[in-house]
């Protein structure tokens, strides 16, 4: 339920102002403006292109496979938003509350191949098929080191609940935790940043890059957008749509940027645990814990890893196929095996 | 009052394993086929929900609808030439496959009436990932490592005939 009266009504406005972060900071990566002439600093630029967009005409070409065509964005996009309902919220309120939760959300969540593939394949046309050919074979491969980082989480709290996983991270938890593995730097009880999964396990920055890299490539994100790098392929697997169809692409994309946000936010910094720890008398971290202030950490974290991920956007080149395939197959998946052999034997011996 | 609505819910899931499978049985396009298959495989997912088993059903979707399903249809789009009208497939030996249908279905539902399989009582009690990862480590060890070096063999196989095909 939290699934749709929160998260959708989010994503909705997050994909608006996310789409004017992405011009905004575009032009200011590029040295230019952005969009400025619709409102107040182009404020209702999106809004416009949104208004623009739903009245298009929803054009079919002749020789479409009209069923798969039309099921494909709606496949896409609602196999990427079932993903939310693993989410936990805040302190008091969890996803579905299932011990198998962000197992849910990986299994989930590779359903939305199979629309690209539809897409692909019923546009009949050939830049979409080799734009959905592009796309799955590259969501296939970095879901390896994707679910493998996300493993090493896994086994270093010993639960797939995200709400378990975000309660050991924060000032709540029962469990001793000590900063970086060192014996002697306890902070159970002092919370904040210092009881953060990255900062009570130092390899997990390195999970960290390796799920951040995986995951841009999950969701179609430059550099790793071949499958719609519009310089070779148009458009990729939705050339041919338009109107309401090809913003649920649009939307499915966004979707997958700010759930793999949140995920990292969850497993790695803590998810809707406070930053500021209790010093002393000082106890910032138990004012800052709590139902309302859960949503406002989650997803302000959100929105920063969201931040990072446009200004890479706008940074680094495309990457060609074959270095996709080899940075995923030679360096990201054997260092996620290694560092997942590391947390073994952090958690046998260390801990 | 909780128990109608399972058994609705039921029904609707059931049919949606049933049907899919009916029109893939008729249809002579693969891909749709292909499709189709896969909203049956969710709707079993979906069952295995009801009936308490998670971790099941979310093997069910990671393995079969988001692995299999899309592995198979990676292999139709790349062995037939992409510009090709569609891909179809014909009926062929309706009646002997009809009649091994019927048989394997009544020695099914044979075995499991006549089985000895109970409900196991509330399964929600227990933390399912965890009482099978300790059987696959303690009692089905033997299988679980066979299955691994099954695995390997197979990995190592692919990648040896993959070296030789292609240009290295």
């Amino acid at each position: 339920m939290i699934t749709f009266l929160v998260f959708l009504p989010f994503l909705l406005g997050f994909v608006v102002i996310g789409v004017y972060g992405e011009r905004k900071i575009a032009g200011f990566i590029q040295n230019r403006l952005g969009p400025m002439e619709v409102g107040p600093a182009g404020l209702f630029q999106t809004i416009a292109d949104l208004l623009k967009m739903l009245q298009k005409e929803d054009v079919r070409p002749k020789a479409v496979d009209k069923a798969l065509f039309l099921i494909a964005p709606i496949v896409v996009f609602a196999s990427i938003f079932a993903g939310y309902a693993a989410l936990p919220l805040t302190t008091e309120v969890e996803g579905f509350g299932l011990s198998v939760g962000v197992f849910f959300l990986l299994a989930i969540v590779s359903i939305d191949v199979l629309g690209v593939l539809l897409a692909g394949w019923g546009s009949n046309n050939k830049y979409s098929l080799y734009g959905a050919m592009r796309s799955a074979a590259q969501v296939v491969s970095y879901e390896i080191p994707l679910g493998l980082s996300v493993l090493a989480v896994v086994m270093y709290y010993q639960t797939m609940d995200l709400q378990l996983i975000s309660h050991q991270q924060g000032v709540l938890s029962e469990a001793p935790s000590y900063l970086f593995g060192i014996k002697s730097l306890e902070v159970r009880g002092v919370g904040g940043f210092l009881s953060w999964s990255v900062f009570t396990m130092p390899f997990m920055w390195i999970i960290f890059i390796i799920f951040f890299i995986s995951s841009l490539a999950e969701s179609n994100r430059v550099p790793f957008d071949l499958p719609e790098s519009e310089s070779e392929l148009i458009g990729g697997y939705f050339t041919e749509y338009s109107g309401f169809r090809w913003g649920l692409f649009m939307l499915a994309e966004y979707a997958m940027m700010l759930l793999v946000s949140f995920l990292g936010a969850i497993l790695f910094f803590g998810g809707w645990n406070t930053p500021l720890p209790n010093m002393g008398s000082l106890a910032l971290a138990d004012w800052t814990t709590g139902p309302i202030w859960g949503v406002v950490w989650l997803f302000g974290k959100a929105t920063l890893f969201i931040f990072l991920q446009i200004i890479i956007r706008w940074t680094y080149p495309r990457l060609r196929v074959d270095q996709l395939m080899a940075l995923s197959w030679k360096y990201l998946t054997p260092a996620a095996i290694l560092l997942l052999f590391v947390v073994g034997i952090w958690k046998l011996w260390v801990i | 009052m909780e128990i109608a609505i399972s058994n609705i819910l039921f029904a609707f899931f059931s049919a949606m394993v049933v049907l899919p499978i009916i029109y893939m049985l008729i249809t002579s396009n693969i891909i749709r086929a292909a499709f189709a298959l896969v909203i049956s495989l969710l709707g079993l997912a979906a069952i295995y929900v009801l009936l308490n088993a998670e971790l099941m059903a979310v093997v069910q979707i990671l393995i079969y609808a988001g692995g299999i399903i899309v592995l198979l249809l990676f292999g139709i789009m790349l062995t037939r030439r992409i510009s090709e009208e569609g891909v179809t497939t014909e009926h062929r030996n309706l009646l002997l496959s009809g009649v091994i249908a019927c048989l394997l279905m009544g020695a099914l539902t044979w075995f499991i009436l006549e089985s000895s399989l109970q409900w196991t009582g509330d399964p929600v009690a227990i933390d399912q990932v965890e009482r099978i990862g300790i059987s696959f480590m303690t009692d089905y060890l033997l299988g679980f490592e066979l299955i691994a070096f099954i695995l390997l063999v197979a990995l190592v196989g692919a990648s040896y005939l993959a070296k030789r095909s292609g240009n290295i």
